[in-house]
């Protein structure tokens, strides 16, 4: 086999295979033309080393074969920036997972948690999230670009210039939180019934927990989002407010139990103590305030996203 | 300085590069003799970028080929196929209004 051959054998493997053919052929025979004009200036066949200098004026196989085909790379330009501030986030998300998982490993008698312990079965389970994070930006790349997305952009929605830029400690402190009420709040064990929402059941608690956990819900994607784009926008600012209200609307139905009828039920579920009254007191008080810190919040989300912020 | 020179060169050349192409097309020509044609009238496009652009034109429906056995071997020759014409008469004419352009702009500032 001489060199051309193995060059064109090189270049031919990484072609596309519908144009993979004709591309080769077609370099071979541009090359024997180049060969042929040499060969016919210096009256002799070329020597090896002519041969090399021919071809790596050329260029290299790869560096060629990607000249021919028309395939993008797996990430646009486009969107490559927010694929690496998506690694970025899965590299951080994943250490610090990781590191929390060995620790609670040592401190929990040597019993695994969720997370494998061993850096190679972490090292494994990051290696497939980056895959599944890829092949998710190449797919969305695909339909970018077959859709002509990008230039169906509007500039009327893009945020605004003063828009509170979020600092991503507070983001993912505010995520951090988020995740850590809801796990909070999962342990309380109240039953998900339309009962227990409307408060029929004469506990304040289970209620009151039910429509703080869809207030968490709404907020969850809220903060998600700011992550990768830390621009509060009206519609999450309308997520808050929503779920600000459910809260509210929550609270409302707790108090609706009156606070006699939930000492009742506390005595039920407590024969022995004899602080029920105090608990279902201090319960109001509570849920008075927090009704008070929920409107607050609201009101603050109304306003920012009112003055456009 | 040079480097730079030469990236800047290279970015003014590829514009022209289509134009030159397709006007160089207008005669049937095989890659490498395509290639003398160009180096003879003082442009040097490196094989790397001449032959995948004619490539890329063909599939744009800019240019026909037909492959031809010479001495033995297949040789693939292109020339201008009649949406090539039409694009180069256009492309010709930008290429007059920017000159235009381009010595007014030069004129403004000397």
């Amino acid at each position: 086999m001489n060199w051309i051959d193995r060059y064109v054998r090189q270049i031919e493997s990484c072609l596309p295979d519908r144009a993979r053919a004709d591309t080769a052929a077609e370099i071979r025979s541009l090359l024997q033309d180049s060969v042929c004009a040499q060969e016919s200036a210096l009256g002799r066949p070329l020597r090896d080393e002519e041969t090399f200098a021919l071809l790596k004026a050329f260029g290299h196989p790869l560096t060629v074969a990607a000249a021919y085909s028309d395939q993008g790379p797996l990430v646009s330009t486009a969107l490559y920036p927010i694929y690496r501030l998506s690694l970025r986030y899965l590299a951080t998300v994943l250490v610090a997972a990781w590191i929390v998982s060995v620790v609670g490993f040592y401190l929990n008698d040597r019993q695994p948690l969720w997370l494998a312990v061993g850096f190679w079965d972490a090292w494994q389970l990051g290696m497939f999230y980056t895959g599944v994070l890829t092949l998710g930006f190449h797919l969305a790349d695909q339909s970018l670009r077959r859709y002509d997305l990008l230039s169906r952009w509007d500039p009327a929605r893009l945020p605004p210039a003063a828009a509170e830029r979020a600092p991503l400690l507070d983001t993912a402190t505010a995520l951090f939180f988020c995740l850590a009420w809801f796990v909070a709040l999962s342990q309380v064990a109240a039953t998900h019934s339309l009962d227990t929402l409307l408060g029929r059941t004469d506990n304040r608690l289970d209620t009151f927990v039910l429509w703080l956990k869809l207030q968490v819900l709404l907020a969850l994607p809220v903060y998600v989002v700011l992550l990768v784009q830390p621009h509060w926008r009206r519609w999450q600012r309308a997520l808050i407010i929503v779920g600000d209200a459910l809260a509210v609307i929550g609270a409302g139905f707790a108090l609706s139990i009156g606070t006699d009828r939930f000492a009742a039920q506390l005595q039920v579920l407590h024969p022995q103590s004899d602080s029920v009254q105090r608990v279902a007191m201090v319960s109001t008080l509570i849920l008075v305030v927090w009704i008070g810190g929920l409107i607050l919040d609201a009101a603050n989300h109304g306003r920012q996203a009112w003055s456009g912020r | 300085m040079t480097e730079r020179l030469d990236a800047l060169r290279g970015e003014l050349r590829r514009g022209a590069l289509t134009l030159a192409v397709l006007a160089a097309l207008r005669g049937e020509h095989y890659g490498y003799s395509l290639r003398r044609q160009l180096l003879d009238a003082g442009l040097d496009i490196e094989e790397g970028t001449l032959y995948p652009l004619i490539r890329r034109l063909e599939t744009q429906g800019l240019l026909e080929s037909r492959w031809e056995a010479v001495d033995g071997r297949n040789r693939r020759y292109y020339r201008l196929s009649p949406a090539g014409r039409e694009t180069l008469a256009a492309l010709r004419m930008e290429w007059t209004q920017l000159l235009q352009v381009m010595q007014r702009i030069e004129g403004d500032s000397a």
